[in-house]
């Protein structure tokens, strides 16, 4: 049973060096440019509010949208936390990127054979026991990764411990059903381009109700559809019967009325 | 829309050269189908004239 | 009232065809070789734009496909036999212009076969691919006898109708579920789709006006192909049809309005914003106005009001799926999109090419015939003006009496 990872977010922490957007453009090759948004060659970006850094990249739902509306597949959600994605099962119908709740997909509009780009939340670190290269770049402890149970269990300790200087919520705990970043912030998340309209329900199970009919409309659809066929027919056959009962074919049987 | 500034590059000439002509069909289409339908309101204007 | 109507051209309408199928094919190239990205306005922020749009309003219009073949041969209305055929070639023709399209616009349209062996049960596009490639088929082994007939080749039909039943109720759930997906796509997003469009309810009222358009198609259609010579299917039948489309307009009415004030768009209603014009210009042109023209006999049964009337259905349509697929989705406050001229011009080529191959099948194969087999296509005369502008309201004088 794999454990599963998570990173926390404390906003009141971020100095805004932006070592985490380094380390993570040199765990994965990109370009080594500040990039004040997401990108296709920045995984996660500061974006500032009055003094305020607030850390974006992928929050690796626990129920993730991108996941559900793939129709081939191409991103999966993995046990330890990671939404990864194949580009080589990608059919480039972007609806991961009308999907996401948090508008992370990057399209690489300009190219032939265009992927996503998003962050990967570093399987291969994660899997060799490492943190990821943004939490470990970070100098403040801001970005903090560890096993999601325990860092929600540490970030209610430090809102309880200094209760004037976080607002009582933990964005991420239960947004869209839970994700795999958690965000500790000063003042409401609103003020800082979070969406709070969210709601705590996975969006995936919107559609579910609509896709869960498919069986019923089959079946259900399909007797009605025969039945509704074999009792037209019958009246039709009905109709010929009488009509060749006027033109005196047929001599009246004892049932006809 | 149109890349004036590295014309030269094979790529952006093609997409200059697809929008040009795109962008002369447009306007004959547009010329065309509303003088037909100019045209149209006319004659049939005369020939409703005519019959008093 | 004065009619809607297009304009007669004069060399008639296969050279601008023509030019629009050239011109669709140059930017076609264009998009193929440069990537979506230099060719199309779509972005990050509008990852979907004209081209899903046209494939929303393309799959209801090819509803006509369903709703016939069910009435016919399911409800057994023979009556309406003469629509059959046409109907189908409509929802053909309309099925693999949506599938072009689609194909077009994906990022990766060599990996298009994809969804054949990898699937996701979770998500709607998998279901509506699926739904597509297999109605695709049932219509394809439909119009099969169409074609079997012309070339004289009989004992295939009658295999064809042995298994049709089956066929056909299968084409007809199909159709159902995926013609009411398209609307299913957008639940998964509250978030980006405008109050006036979200609704848990968007199956459900896809499907309703689905049935309408489709309808007003077949309506069109058979107005279209009634020149010079008797109506091509008697006017009390297709008053019939223009009943049944008011009745589908005045349901998709009540069930849109009621849903949208029990979850309080009321305000969004009456305010005066760029959705709310939108809005009521899909309300207004595709469901209040005509509605109100069917309910007389005599629109339902004069060419013209039937004709206007049903073109309005189909514009209000096209405006509603437009609406849904483009329009009321986020705004961001510094960027708009608008298509680019190869999209449009791509989307034009491959409707140009529709109407075209509409008209070149019912030219040379037995459409516009009954479906006995072996009554030659030259043996109609009026087919043979076929050749002229089709897209022509019929001549609006005393229309001709069944």
């Amino acid at each position: 049973m794999v454990k599963k990872k998570a990173m926390l977010i404390d906003i009141s922490l971020c100095v805004g060096c932006n070592a985490c957007q380094t380390g993570c453009k040199e765990e994965n090759g990109l370009p080594p440019n500040e990039e004040k948004y997401l990108s296709l060659t920045a995984y996660t970006a500061l974006s500032k509010h009055n003094d305020l850094y607030v850390r974006r990249m992928c929050q690796h739902c626990d129920v993730p949208t991108c996941v559900s509306v793939c129709p081939v597949g191409a991103l999966t959600k993995s046990e330890a936390g990671p939404v990864s994605y194949d580009g080589e099962k990608c059919i480039g119908c972007r609806y991961c990127l009308q999907a996401c709740p948090f508008h992370v997909p990057k399209y690489e509009w300009s190219s032939t054979k265009p992927s996503i780009r998003k962050c990967k939340f570093c399987p291969s670190r994660i899997a060799k026991g490492l943190q990821t290269a943004c939490a470990d770049a970070c100098p403040t402890g801001a970005t903090k990764f560890g096993d999601r149970d325990e860092l929600l269990l540490e970030a209610a300790r430090r809102i309880q411990a200094e209760p004037g200087k976080y607002v009582s919520r933990i964005y991420g705990e239960q947004d869209v059903g839970g994700t795999s970043m958690l965000y500790l912030s000063p003042v409401p998340f609103e003020q800082l381009g979070f969406d709070s309209r969210l709601g705590k329900i996975p969006m995936p199970m919107l559609t579910m109700s609509a896709l869960s009919k498919v069986p019923n409309v089959l079946s259900v659809g399909g007797v009605l559809l025969a039945g509704i066929w074999w009792i037209t027919n019958r009246r039709t056959e009905v109709q010929a019967y009488e009509s060749s009962l006027k033109k005196g074919d047929v001599p009246p049987h004892e049932d006809d009325a | 829309m149109f890349d004036l500034a590295n014309w030269r590059n094979p790529e952006t000439l093609m997409l200059n050269l697809t929008n040009g002509i795109l962008g002369i069909v447009t306007v004959v289409l547009i010329v065309w189908i509303s003088a037909e339908a100019i045209y149209e309101h006319v004659v049939i204007g005369k020939s409703t004239n005519a019959k008093h | 009232m004065r009619t809607l109507r297009l304009p007669r051209i004069t060399a008639g309408w296969r050279p601008i065809a023509t030019i629009l199928i050239l011109a669709g094919a140059l930017a076609a190239v264009a998009r193929f070789t440069l990537g979506l990205g230099a060719t199309t306005n779509l972005s990050d922020e509008f990852p979907w734009g004209l081209w899903i749009g046209f494939d929303f309003l393309g799959i209801g219009l090819a509803a006509s496909g369903f709703t016939i073949v069910a009435a016919v041969h399911l409800f057994h209305a023979k009556e309406y036999e003469p629509i059959v055929r046409p109907a189908i070639l409509t929802a053909f023709i309309g099925y693999l212009l949506v599938v072009l399209v689609l194909i077009i616009d994906l990022g990766r349209p060599d990996h298009f076969w994809h969804p054949l062996v990898m699937w996701n049960p979770h998500s709607v596009m998998c279901e509506i691919s699926w739904c597509l490639m297999l109605y695709t088929t049932v219509l394809s082994l439909e119009f099969a006898p169409i074609i079997l007939e012309k070339f004289n080749i009989h004992s295939p039909i009658k295999w064809i109708h042995a298994i049709s039943l089956p066929f056909m109720i299968f084409g007809v759930l199909l159709s159902t579920l995926h013609q009411s997906s398209f609307g299913s796509l957008y639940l998964i997003v509250p978030n980006r789709l405008h109050a006036l469009w979200y609704t848990p309810m968007l199956p459900v009222l896809f499907f309703i006006s689905c049935i309408a358009s489709g309808l007003s198609m077949v309506v069109l259609e058979s107005l279209i192909f009634s020149r010079k010579g008797r109506p091509f299917l008697p006017t009390r039948l297709r008053a019939n049809l223009a009943k049944i489309i008011a009745l589908a307009l005045a349901v998709y009415f009540v069930v849109r309005i009621q849903d949208l004030l029990s979850r309080g768009a009321f305000r969004e209603m009456t305010t005066l914003t760029y959705y709310s014009v939108a809005f009521y210009a899909e309300i207004l042109i595709g469901f209040v106005i005509p509605f109100s023209m069917l309910v007389f006999e005599k629109v339902r049964t004069s060419h013209s009001g039937l004709y206007s009337a049903s073109l309005m259905v189909v514009l209000g349509f096209a405006i509603n799926r437009m609406n849904t697929a483009i329009t009321g989705l986020e705004r961001y406050p510094s960027q708009v999109y608008f298509p680019s001229m190869i999209e449009i011009f791509i989307m034009l080529g491959i409707t140009a090419i529709g109407f075209s191959a509409f008209s070149f099948i019912a030219e040379y194969l037995p459409v516009f015939t009954t479906a006995e087999a072996g009554q030659a296509p030259h043996q109609n005369e009026a087919l043979n003006r076929v050749q002229e502008p089709l897209l022509l309201p019929p001549e609006c004088e005393n229309p001709r009496p069944s």
